[in-house]
């Protein structure tokens, strides 16, 4: 089962274009969905989470439409968004029966099963009485994906997981993504390419609503092979160099600036090849080259 | 200073750009607009008699304001506190290098300033009232700008600084916008305590000064001002009222600087009440993530009915859960029950009288007491709840479940009503703890749960879907708080205004009722039932509503929305809402077939232009036109109690007493029955249907000394329901109606006509005077009763049925009982003559029956309320003695007491018979000796009226009721003193003279003499009558008055007209007043003459050689006449006033005994007085037993200092 998105676009009262003619196909695994902030990756998501409606374009999921059939994209459905709370003053097993109530697990015996399954899970079980407003970032972020993984879901949308949390938290979080996102569809939205590189074998790039780029992170790689250059250079040069190339990157190591160029041949003025990241496919892409 | 002053500015400037401070100026500017140019509007009481811009009503406006403006004040002094909180901006502010006093005073003055803009719509609102076209100009004064300045000196400065200055150090200590407002909702509670302590006479020292706003003050210490007083005076801010106001600044400033002090410039949240979170351990990136590996259970996912049940009923619960552990729903409710406790523990007192907590009184004071903070609750809550998911950002995760959406909107109604169903329950809990705790065992489970489960819980159910249906529907929370709240004020007060009298345009309304003892739900339950299911299935539309417009996902513009509820709008819901829609409208058609046309009724509009029509149409030809009078009447009735039916049939015995022949009948049908009248050798000349008016030509006509007889039927079918119950007087159990029901009346009758002074002019009808001016030596104006116009004494025989299981009365003995046909039947002949008034009554009733003499004492009550029967009969004894003693024979042979349900609360005399409201007498408690026995007076009060009425009756003229009801008041206190002993009538006439004095204040004409009293001003016949009356017994000695008294009944008891006028009552007790005390008729009954005594200065004691003490003091007296308006004039002085020392009172006791007492002569002035007395004094006092009528009667008493 895909998930096939056509033509998606979406204009907010405001008039900012969220999403123009937004096309992806989303096969079973983890999908990386990459763009900058503001660039639509979570108005994409929630109109795949049945939270908003697009102004044009279709988007199926196997055989149910996204768009109008959106009880049956519910039952289907596991979503963890970008920022999410609970209900003051109640506990993590209480929440989640509450939400698996909502879900549609039916009896009681099997719901409780499930729950404390899923609290085993995600290590929450000596927490499950715990107010879950008193949660850590992390915890919070594990109940959700607890949360989003009731009713066994076939398709998982997770928009910004790991933001606010501390690497050994962004670890454990990625082993349990993996491990889930097996036999399912996986939307992982995130404007940290690591996270991508790590988890999906599919990704998109999407900035200012259009998509840049979709493909394997492998492909993408490969069409950058040999033409990424690096040099480190002093902040009074910057302006220069910026003049005289076209930097896709600048970053700071060592508190000294260095910059990435794209070109496809050795562009001199002290660059030597860098090693190409999926960073710099994710600037080359959304500085519309490549 | 300057950082003071920038912040200061800058806040002001801020607070002037937002919209808010002008949406508040612009709703008080309508409020008091609305309260000063109209009479159907008020704000905390209603100033009808005075001129609409008096300067005391401008200055009651603004302290009544300060109670609206309170919450506005809270809002803007918390916002101000709070903003850096609110906004996240406190790391930011904080850490500049702001200077925390400043910045704090800066914030709190500024607020303050701003609060005050919204004041100024009661400027604004009561000058604009001086210009409303719709303004009676006669009802405008001058501007009184000082009136004003007052206003804003004394009440609008001060309570805002007063409430600011707590609000702000609540705010300062908790950080919290929720616990700010629930602290300014506990110093409301406090200040309705307050309220509550001020009732009460022995605290007012106390409360005048522990009200935070003044407004008790104020209305205190005007509350013996005369209509004249609060036209033309303001009161300044002095005395009592600065030292209330300054001391309340004092503690707001106290409160302003605690705020300051405890203020942290810290961003470490405040513990939730001192609770702090606990930390979470760290976590180790050790720690693995998956303890059992496996397969994740799949359940399979149900979508099925069931299962959405399921659904609804968790988020019910969740809901439910989660506003019960919230701590500002519990803290409301906390002040909520504190507050209901304490008016449950109080009950409520009248004449320091306490009543047995029957279940409708304690639901009652449930009601008002618990229902605003249960009504605070369910608007924010609803309002909480709709929002909760985002509030808490689950609304994502939320709205992309698989759930339909009703679940989530009909959850948390069911939440909502489950809630308010559990504060009702708790109440209830309380209530009957309460009942038990006083000593009540009656426990009503059954009326409990039906007033405040069922009725009550149902009119909360209805709020609380509008609200919920508002909430979905504007889609901002504190708008959607605006929203409600203004809807459910409209439609609370807009139909009055609009005239419109239909209940079942009113959202969630029902036909108002009375629960009776006697009588439970009786005529009401049919209109309950019916209009709740038509409310309910309104409500269920209104749900369903709900659902289709209830925001799922993140779109919210209205086009999305829209579409949305329309896709919404198929399959169950579509048909759920047919049913309901066909529901609704089919109960409001047999709604409007049963209140509207079975049942119409006259619009308030149409009988005041009936009334209008009357006097216009008839007044001028007819009034005083020569018509037979009734000598004798006979009824036949008989009254169908389960089906509230009546028919009777009735004959009169007219003759014609004139001196010339009658060829005209005027005849009046009584509109509340079919009536139709039948007399002998007459014709119909002319009927006028819309005023029940008919002309009878008689031929030939009546020749002077002649009689007819009128046979005249008088039905009452009751039908359906109405829009609000009517005849109340035919009932299930507890039928009670007088002749004027179902007997036609001859002869213009000015009772028919309009009788508000406004009302009157509004419709261009001339002043009239409440009653024909007193005259000496009257004959032709005398020949009528206050009563009627038609009869003089008649004879009267009944033959009265009812069902089984009731008793009928009717007036007279009983002459013979029987049943026939499954009915009872019973045939009443009255013994004596009597006034034409007589009384109707039918129940099932316990009756205790006695012999004193030949009279037969009764007492038919209900079983329910067996308390005060042997207290009530009792008081008959006595009264029968002190009477018989002093005013000649008792002309019944039975003096009965009958219980009626409480639809009316009075007891009211009626030859031989005394029905006597439920609520009153029946469930009164005296058990404290000291207290007023309340039950022995109202029977001795209205057993008097056995002679000072039923024999001897005040022509149609000013001054009747002093021969009614000032006599009857003069017997009762005899009569109680007798049974109590001298200390119960001072207590008793200290409430009296407190009543007479508040009354005058608010006389809507204007304040006449004891003895030209209307028969409408009761504080001067009962209340002024007694005091007088009193006064003069104590004077001249209870011999001479009752011998001037037994005159009266010698000479015109039961006595043909012409009627006698007070001249006859005040020239005999002149007659009997020696010359040295003439002066004392003259002021007591013919002027209105007020003294102003007062102790001054501080008494000194001297502890003399033989144990004795020597206590001199100083007195002020002075003497003071006023006009009808209150216009007061200093008169000379030269009367008797006592002067006396009292010793310390008995524990328990308020008054200590006299130690001495002499009654001197003096003249206006400051005097000193020198008394030598055995024990240790406690106070000293002039007039210290309060006989005289004095403007301060507070001030006649002082305190011995030092050597007491």
């Amino acid at each position: 089962m895909n998930l096939s998105v056509q033509n998606l676009s979406k204009t907010y009262p405001n008039g900012v274009q969220a999403l123009k003619d937004v096309s992806l196909e989303i096969p079973p695994g983890m999908f990386g969905l990459l763009g900058p902030n503001g660039a639509g990756k979570s108005t994409l998501m929630r109109i795949l989470a049945t939270l908003q409606d697009a102004d044009a374009g279709t988007a199926t999921l196997g055989d149910v439409d996204v768009l109008t059939q959106k009880d049956e994209v519910r039952k289907l459905l596991g979503y963890l968004p970008q920022e999410f709370g609970v209900y003051p003053k109640t506990s993590a097993v209480a929440m989640l029966d509450h939400l698996a109530v909502l879900k549609g697990v039916g009896a009681g015996g099997a719901r409780k099963e499930l729950t404390e399954a899923l609290l085993q899970r995600v290590n929450l079980w000596n927490d499950r009485k715990k107010d879950l407003s008193g949660y850590s970032g992390g915890m919070k972020q594990r109940f959700g994906i607890a949360q989003a993984l009731i009713g066994d879901p076939r398709l998982i949308i997770v928009d910004e997981p790991t933001a606010g949390l501390d690497p050994g938290e962004r670890n454990r979080f990625y082993n349990l993504l993996a491990e889930i996102g097996e036999e399912r569809i996986v939307i992982l939205s995130t404007h940290i390419v690591e996270d991508v590189r790590e988890l999906c074998t599919r990704m998109a790039i999407i900035h200012r609503g259009e998509v840049r780029y979709a493909g394997s992170p492998d492909d993408a790689l490969e069409s950058l092979k040999g033409r990424i250059w690096e040099r480190s250079v002093a902040k009074a040069e910057l302006p220069d160099y910026e003049a005289r190339h076209q930097i896709i990157s600048t970053k700071l190591v060592a508190g000294r600036p260095v910059i990435h160029v794209l070109s496809d041949d050795l562009p001199g003025d002290g660059f030597a090849p860098a090693q190409t990241t999926l960073e710099d496919v994710f600037f080359t892409r959304i500085a519309g080259e490549g | 200073m300057s950082m003071f002053r920038t912040i200061y500015a800058f806040e002001v400037r801020y607070w002037l750009k937002q919209p808010m401070v002008y949406v508040l100026l612009a709703i008080n500017a309508l409020l008091v607009f609305g309260a000063a140019a109209s009479d159907n509007v008020t704000i905390g009481q209603s100033f009808d008699n005075l001129l609409k811009n008096a300067p005391y009503v401008v200055e009651s406006l603004y302290a009544y304001m300060s109670a609206v403006t309170y919450l506005m004040a809270t809002a803007f002094v918390q916002a101000g506190a709070l903003r850096d909180f609110n906004h996240r901006t406190q790391e930011i502010i904080f850490t500049t290098p702001l200077q925390k006093t400043p910045y704090l005073l800066g914030r709190f003055f500024a607020a303050c300033t701003v609060s005050l803009v919204p004041y100024l719509g009661v400027t604004l609102g009561i000058l604009a009232a001086g210009f409303a076209p719709w303004v009676d100009p006669v009802r405008l004064g001058p501007i009184v700008w000082g009136a004003h300045l007052q206003g804003w000196l004394a009440f609008a400065i001060p309570n805002t600084l007063i409430v600011g200055g707590i609000v702000f150090a609540i705010a300062a200590v908790t950080r919290r916008t929720a616990a700010t407002f629930v602290g300014a909702i506990a110093i409301i509670v406090a200040y309705s305590m307050a309220g509550t302590l001020l009732g009460d006479l022995d605290n007012e020292r106390v409360a005048v000064l522990v009200d935070a706003f003044g407004i008790g003050t104020f209305t205190n210490l005007t509350r013996y001002w005369t209509v004249s007083d609060r036209n033309t005076r303001f009161l300044p801010l002095s005395g009592t009222l600065l030292l209330n106001r300054a001391l309340w600044i004092a503690v707001a400033m106290t409160f302003t600087a605690v705020g300051v002090r405890v203020f942290r410039f810290t961003v470490e949240e405040a513990g939730r009440w001192g609770r702090r979170r606990k930390a979470n351990p760290p976590e180790s990136d050790l720690e693995p993530v998956i303890h059992l590996r496996g397969p994740i259970p799949a359940p399979r996912l149900s979508f099925t009915t069931p299962t959405h049940l399921r659904q609804m009923l968790s988020q019910a619960r969740v809901d439910f859960w989660g506003v019960l552990k919230s701590v500002p729903f519990g803290v409301i409710m906390l002040i909520g029950v504190v507050n209901a406790g304490f008016s449950l523990y109080q009950a409520n007192t009248f004449y320091g009288l306490t009543a047995w907590p029957v279940t409708y009184r304690m639901v009652d004071l449930i009601r008002g007491t618990m229902y605003l903070f249960t009504v605070i609750v369910l608007v924010l809550y609803t309002g909480e709840l709709v929002w909760k998911e985002r509030t808490a950002r689950l609304d994502e995760i939320h709205d992309a479940l698989p759930h339909p959406i009703w679940v989530t909107a009909v959850g948390k109604l069911l939440a909502m009503i489950g809630l308010i169903a559990a504060v009702q329950v708790a109440c209830m809990g309380m209530g009957l703890v309460a009942q038990a705790a006083h000593g009540y065992t009656h426990v009503e489970v059954g009326v409990w749960v039906k007033e405040m489960l069922v009725l009550d819980l149902l009119g909360f159910a209805f709020l609380a879907v509008l609200s919920f249906l508002v909430h979905a529907l504007v889609n901002n929370k504190f708008l959607g708080y605006f929203v409600f709240v203004t809807a459910v004020i409209v439609n609370t007060f807009i139909w009055i205004p609009l005239k419109m009298q239909a209940v079942m345009v009113r959202y969630g309304e029902a036909p108002s009722y009375t629960y009776s003892d006697m009588n439970g739900y009786g005529p009401y339950v049919a209109g309950l039932a019916w209009f709740n299911t038509y409310w309910l299935a309104f409500a269920g539309m209104l749900v369903i509503a709900t659902v289709l417009v209830w925001l799922r996902g993140l779109d919210t513009p209205l086009a999305v929305r829209r579409r949305n509820a329309g896709l919404r709008f198929r399959g169950g819901t579509r048909w759920a809402f047919a049913a309901f829609f066909t529901v609704w409208l089919s109960l409001g058609g047999w709604v409007f077939y049963n209140t509207q046309v079975l049942n119409a009724y006259t619009p308030t509009r149409t009988a005041e232009d009936r009334q209008v029509a009357y006097e216009t149409t008839y007044k001028a030809t007819y009034e005083g036109m020569l018509q037979p009078r009734a000598v004798d009447v006979r009824y036949e009735i008989d009254v169908y109690p389960e089906d509230r039916d009546m028919r009777s049939r009735g004959t009169m015995v007219m003759v014609n007493k004139g001196a010339e022949a009658i060829d005209t009948l005027f005849v009046n049908l009584q509109e509340e029955v079919d009536m139709e009248v039948d007399f002998p050798n007459a014709t119909l000349a002319r009927e006028d249907e819309e005023l029940a008016v008919r002309f009878y030509h008689l031929s030939p006509a009546l020749a002077p000394g002649d009689t007819i007889t009128v046979r005249f039927t008088a039905d009452y079918i009751s039908e359906g329901f109405e829009n609000q119950v009517r005849a109340t007087q035919l009932v299930q159990n507890g039928t009670f109606f007088n002749n004027g029901f179902l007997t036609p009346t001859l002869g213009y009758q000015s009772g028919r006509e309009m009788g508000d002074r406004n009302d009157r002019r509004k419709h261009g009808l001339p002043e009239r005077d409440r009653m024909p001016p007193l005259r000496r030596n009257c004959t032709g104006a005398c020949m009528n009763t206050y009563i009627t116009n038609m009869a003089d004494w008649v004879t009267m025989e009944t033959v009265m049925s009812t069902s089984e299981d009731q008793i009928a009365v009717a007036p007279g003995s009983l002459v013979r009982e029987w049943t026939e046909n499954g009915r009872r039947y019973f045939h009443y002949v009255l013994d004596h003559r009597s006034l034409a008034f007589g009384s109707f009554i039918s129940a099932g009733y316990e009756v205790k029956r006695e012999k004193w003499g030949d009279v037969d004492v009764e007492v038919y009550y209900d079983a329910k309320h067996p308390y005060n029967v042997e207290k009530m009969a009792n008081s008959i004894r006595k009264s029968l003695a002190y009477n018989q003693e002093n005013f000649g024979p008792y002309r019944h042979k039975q003096a009965r007491i009958i219980e009626f349900p409480r639809y009316a609360s009075f007891a009211q005399a009626f030859p031989g018979t005394m029905p006597y409201s439920e609520s009153i007498g029946f469930i009164a408690r005296i058990e404290d000796e000291d207290d007023i026995d309340m039950v022995f007076y109202v029977t001795a009060h209205e057993m008097a009226h056995q002679w000072w009425a039923h024999q001897v009756i005040g022509a149609e003229m000013e001054g009747a009721t002093i021969l009614s009801e000032t006599l009857a008041q003069y017997s009762a206190l005899m009569t109680m003193e007798r049974e109590y002993g001298s200390q119960q009538i001072f207590k008793f006439l200290k409430y009296e003279m407190d009543n007479y004095l508040r009354s005058r204040g608010t006389e809507a004409l204007k304040e006449k003499p004891l003895m030209r009293v209307d028969a409408s001003q009761g504080y001067i016949h009962y209340r002024k009558g007694s005091v007088a009356l009193y006064y003069l017994k104590e004077m001249i000695g209870e011999d001479r008055v009752n011998a001037a008294l037994r005159d009266l009944v010698d000479t015109f008891a039961y006595a043909e007209p012409p009627y006698p006028t007070s001249h006859e009552l005040v020239d005999r007790l002149r007659a009997q007043t020696p010359d040295s005390l003439q002066y004392l008729i003259t002021d007591l009954f013919e002027e209105i003459t007020l003294f102003d005594n007062r102790v001054t200065g501080d008494p000194t004691v001297e502890a003399l050689a033989d144990g004795k003490f020597r206590v001199t003091f100083e007195v002020q007296t002075g003497k003071i006449r006023a006009d009808s308006l209150g216009v007061e004039t200093v008169i000379p002085m030269d009367d008797y006033v006592d002067v006396g020392v009292l010793a310390q009172p008995e524990e328990g006791k308020t008054r200590g005994r006299v130690l001495a007492s002499d009654r001197r002569r003096f003249n206006e002035g400051q005097h000193t007085v020198e008394l030598v007395v055995d024990e240790e004094p406690w106070q000293v006092g002039v007039d210290p037993s309060f006989f005289l009528v004095d403007r301060i009667p507070d001030d006649n008493l002082k305190r011995v200092r030092g050597g007491g």
